[in-house]
């Protein structure tokens, strides 16, 4: 046996003997990012995202006593914020909901397929960093400019004097990229 | 590259930025919802999203704790990326406790105990799927899902309403005077102090008037209302601006997906079940396999209701009054009529001239048609029956109905009375007819001229 397996033994034990309200207060923060992932995957591009997410977390919280800390945490959870999710779209017009109630329940079922193992937000938001910084530094600048200074993507097409169009082409790109590279650093992350 | 995955690529970025139109979400929709293959990539791409969303944010707040930092609130340089995650996860946690503690508070909840709001009142065979969140220990029921694979269950709601649901069913229980249900049949029994009782599916929004209804949501993306007694406003989901309807006792319709009304011409019932059904197939056992008229859904919208082994002293005989079947002396109804099939029709119907009933059999059956003594035997019943030469009473109770001039016409002093040979207001004769072949029957309308008068009822027993 290793000494780090030995460390990781350890660390299983010592989380179970903490009472389960902590554990449970670590699972929510810790998930947070998967809520608003799939509440947000759900409802893309809805303004109402964030307040979704803390209405499912009250419902998570109301009932955390009935949580079982032998089953995982992410299915029972999403199940709070898919019904959250469809509260929200009986309370808006048609015109605003993007997707079919039967295609919600596919992307929904594909997204808990794809989020089953997902890791901790530390271990994905570093390999995030490390992943950006592998990107070329017009591309590194494009993400900083969208995502952290908020700039429009009319501005962002203005500044490389080419049209929108291609400013979201190049953004799909390097998602895409983030994506492999993150789901790549994960699986290396797991096998250490 | 493919033009789907391009027009995904530009698209997508519109959306997540606010700034499409309509056109864009619904070709955005029709994109994903027809190019399954997407899927994969439109899930790759918003982890992506999202963890760079995440990650902003959470350079924003260390942006903010350093300026702590700066002013000495964190001393241990050495120690600082290590307190910091400490740091954060306490102040994460303590501010998730503090949002939820104000949260529950602002939202009227007090504690565990004040969050029931509906108990279980019945339950037969009741099997809960495992997404069930609404469920608590005895029987309690809060906010949250309801989701029934078998049996069935009857809620008894804090505000005084009941309602009973069938499996399968999913419900989610929003308050104590709104429902949603996803899938599945609803029946609500509305005291008046809790009107404004509402059911609501994906369909339509049933708002009670204090009455008893019942609701289903079909799988074919449509609902069907039924009124059992008192009245109910249907605004359909269609269209916000769509404009509300109401429905009245014995009156049953099918709205789509799509904001269209038809009427429901069938409605099944169990005696002693709180189940019910508008599908003619539904019946096992029933001797009558459908019924149906020639009266358009744009001028009346009532039903007519099959109650199986229903036919005993007290029968509710219209679906649209409370008059009931009675022997007409203290011998009660005849033997060869108790517990038969039958059908309860609308007293409506005795307004259409030219009424056209068919009556399908499921097996041989001695049909039964009981008619109204004051009124002229029509042909139709003449050369299809036969007179049994025994009577039968009805015993109304109050009633009313708007006439075609908006006149309201009524007789609020009659009562109903229990058990046979009380109360007896009118006489009818028991028609027969035996029909060894399962077939279709065709019944005629009442007569000219019965417009005061009461509408036939029609029973149907197993030929043996």
């Amino acid at each position: 046996m290793t000494h780090g397996s030995i460390d990781k033994v350890s660390l299983e034990i010592l989380m179970d003997r903490r009472d389960p309200t902590t554990r449970f207060v670590e699972l929510l923060t810790s998930h947070q990012i998967d809520l608003f992932a799939y509440v947000n995957t759900l409802l893309v591009g809805s303004p109402d995202v964030d307040d979704i997410v803390q209405e499912a977390t009250l419902d998570l919280w109301a009932r955390k006593d009935k949580y079982d800390h032998e089953r995982p945490f992410l299915p029972w959870a999403f199940a709070f914020a898919f019904q959250r999710v469809l509260a929200y779209r009986k309370t808006k017009q048609r015109s605003r909901i993007i997707f079919s109630d039967e295609f919600l329940n596919s992307i929904s079922e594909a997204y808990m397929e794809t989020a089953g193992n997902a890791s901790t937000l530390d271990v994905r938001l570093t390999a995030l960093s490390n992943c950006v910084k592998k990107l070329d530094p017009k591309q590194q600048k494009l993400v900083y400019d969208r995502y952290f200074e908020k700039i429009s993507m009319r501005v962002l097409a203005e500044r490389i004097g080419g049209n929108v169009n291609q400013v979201c082409v190049t953004m799909h790109r390097i998602r895409k990229s983030l994506a492999k590279c993150v789901a790549a650093a994960v699986i290396k992350e797991r096998q250490l | 590259m493919i033009e789907p995955q391009a027009r995904l690529m530009v698209l997508l970025d519109k959306i997540l930025a606010g700034s499409c139109s309509s056109a864009d979400r619904r070709e955005f929709s029709t994109l994903l919802e027809s190019n399954p293959e997407l899927s994969k990539e439109y899930l790759e791409q918003m982890q992506s999203h999202c963890l760079l969303q995440m990650q902003s944010k959470r350079e924003q707040k260390s942006v903010q704790l350093a300026s702590l930092d700066h002013r000495g609130v964190l001393q241990d340089r050495n120690r600082r990326r290590s307190k910091f995650v400490q740091k954060s996860w306490l102040l994460a946690a303590c501010l998730l406790i503090a949002a939820l503690g104000i949260a529950w508070v602002s939202r009227g909840h007090l504690g565990p105990q004040s969050s029931t709001i509906a108990e279980i009142l019945e339950q037969e065979g009741v099997a809960w799927s495992k997404n069930t969140t609404a469920l608590g220990q005895n029987g309690e029921i809060s906010t949250g899902l309801l989701e029934l694979q078998a049996g069935a269950v009857t809620l008894q709601f804090r505000s005084g309403v009941t309602m009973y649901a069938i499996a399968p069913a999913t419900l989610r229980i929003e308050s104590d005077m709104l429902v949603l249900l996803d899938r599945g049949q609803a029946s609500a029994n509305v005291p008046k102090w809790a009107t404004g009782f509402t059911i609501e599916t994906p369909d339509v929004e049933v708002v009670d008037l204090g009455t008893k209804f019942g609701v289903l949501a079909r799988d074919d993306r449509s609902t069907d209302v039924v009124v059992f007694e008192g009245e109910v406003d249907l605004k359909p989901s269609y269209d916000s601006n769509s404009q509300q309807t109401r429905l009245y006792q014995g009156e049953g319709v099918r709205v789509s997906n799509a904001g269209k009304i038809a009427r429901v011409v069938e409605v099944r019932r169990e005696p002693g079940n709180g189940s019910w059904s508008t599908d003619s197939e539904s019946s096992q056992s029933g001797v009558i396999k459908s019924i149906r008229d020639n009266i358009l859904s744009s001028s009346s919208v009532k039903y007519y209701e099959i109650v199986n082994k229903g036919f005993n002293e007290d029968a509710r005989a219209y679906v649209d009054r409370v008059h009931e079947w009675n022997g007409l002396g203290t011998e009660g109804l005849p033997d060869f009529l108790k517990g038969i099939d039958y059908v309860r029709t609308f007293n409506d119907f005795k307004y259409a001239s030219n009424l056209k009933i068919e009556l399908e059999l499921a097996r041989p059956a001695v049909v039964y048609v009981f008619f109204d003594d004051r009124v002229p035997t029509p042909a139709w019943l003449t050369s299809q029956f036969d007179n049994t030469g025994i009577d039968i009473g009805l015993d109304e109770g109050p009633w009313s109905y708007t006439d075609f001039q908006r006149r309201v016409i009524s007789d609020l002093s009659l009562k109903v009375a229990v058990g046979p040979g009380n109360s007896i207001e009118q006489k009818f004769s028991v028609w027969e007819r035996k029909c060894p072949t399962p077939g279709t029957l065709i019944l005629g309308p009442l007569g000219d001229d019965a417009g005061a008068r009461a509408a036939y009822g029609i029973g149907a027993a197993a030929l043996e």
